[in-house]
């Protein structure tokens, strides 16, 4: 009992004797810097009139893709190009076209993100009507042809125009969902 | 002749490119001239020259209601499922147990055909769902035969 009544003090005091050292400790050490403080990532190497052309692993064409400039970031494993225009080759041929302001690329081009006026397009087949997207942003995944935005997306086909607040996309079936407060407008139709 | 737009608001859509079926979903209302229609669910196909050939409409129930200028009361039509066909001549099938409303006068039936231009209604029974139409003179009418 007596030993009892004096461990506890001792094991107190000992606790707060940790506590203080660990604020003090945090407090000296400098806070990780921010992303603008950290040091701007270098390139490795820069391309002009870039045609690049990329192939999946069963050897057949994924897409193309043009841009004005393109940069390479070793660091963080990515490229950065403006104007891109962008073809990707779907399994039935009809293939989708796609340009925008700026984008970037990563995951060995498995990723890509286009940014500003984004607009992806598939011409009308023999069945199939044209359709347009048009958005401010659009992340592409090159593999599965699959692209979704978060914003404001604009499809615009022969029979109308529908908008909404997000679309997600899978282009080989030409299947696109609009994911909030849709709005469509159907042309006039014939008395 | 051209007629009015025709206009869908809903939570969610799907658009096929390969089916040209746009299939919209929650709170959807459709706007087409003096008519207007509400549905959990409606599947609009389109035609070979990419116009509106018709609508399915589904909901608890799906209902319209038809407006027209210099028409005392309006039409209403109420049914869990109805087919609304935008192009000449433009007519909505009510089915599966449908009632078509305006004013005091009312029909119901296993399917109601309503032709929104002609304003006619063919009724159809089927089962227990047998016709019935219930029509209440109009006031006016009362009076104009107790004034001879």
């Amino acid at each position: 009992m007596f030993l009892k009544r004096r461990l506890f003090p001792l094991v107190s005091l000992v606790v707060m004797a940790v506590m203080a050292w660990w604020v003090f400790d945090e407090r000296e050490q400098p806070p990780p810097p921010t992303a603008e403080e950290q040091p701007p990532e270098e390139t490795d190497y820069y391309a002009r009139q870039l045609h690049l052309l990329t192939s999946g692993a069963d050897g057949r064409w994924r897409y193309r893709l043009e841009a004005d400039d393109m940069m390479h970031y070793p660091r963080t494993e990515h490229w950065e190009f403006d104007t891109p225009r962008l073809e990707l080759y779907t399994e039935d041929g009809a293939n989708w076209y796609g340009t925008a302001e700026r984008g970037r690329a990563w995951a060995d081009g498995d990723e890509v993100l286009l940014q500003g006026q984004v607009r992806l397009w598939r011409p009308a087949g023999e069945t199939r009507e044209a359709t347009q997207l048009d958005t401010a942003e659009v992340h592409l995944q090159t593999q599965e042809h699959y692209a979704e935005t978060d914003q404001l997306a604009v499809l615009t086909q022969e029979s109308g125009r529908i908008e909404g607040i997000g679309a997600r996309a899978w282009l080989d079936e030409g299947r696109i969902e609009l994911l909030s407060r849709v709005r469509a407008h159907y042309a006039p139709q014939e008395l | 002749e051209r007629g009015a737009a025709v206009q869908l608001e809903s939570d969610r859509a799907e658009m096929s490119q390969a089916t040209g079926i746009g299939v919209y979903t929650g709170n959807v209302e459709l706007t087409h001239g003096d008519t207007i229609i509400r549905g959990d669910r409606m599947t609009v196909h389109t035609s070979q020259n990419r116009e509106i050939e018709r609508v399915v409409v589904e909901g608890e129930p799906a209902n319209f209601v038809r407006a027209r200028e210099g028409q005392q009361e309006p039409i209403r039509g109420y049914a869990p499922r109805m087919e609304y066909h935008a192009t000449a001549p433009e007519h909505v099938r009510l089915l599966q147990g449908a009632r078509l409303v305006q004013g005091t006068n009312e029909f119901t039936g296993e399917t109601i055909h309503y032709d929104l231009t002609e304003e006619r209604v063919a009724a159809e029974g089927a089962g227990e769902r047998r016709t019935r139409i219930t029509f209440f003179p109009r006031q006016d009418e009362n009076a104009e035969g107790e004034d001879e």
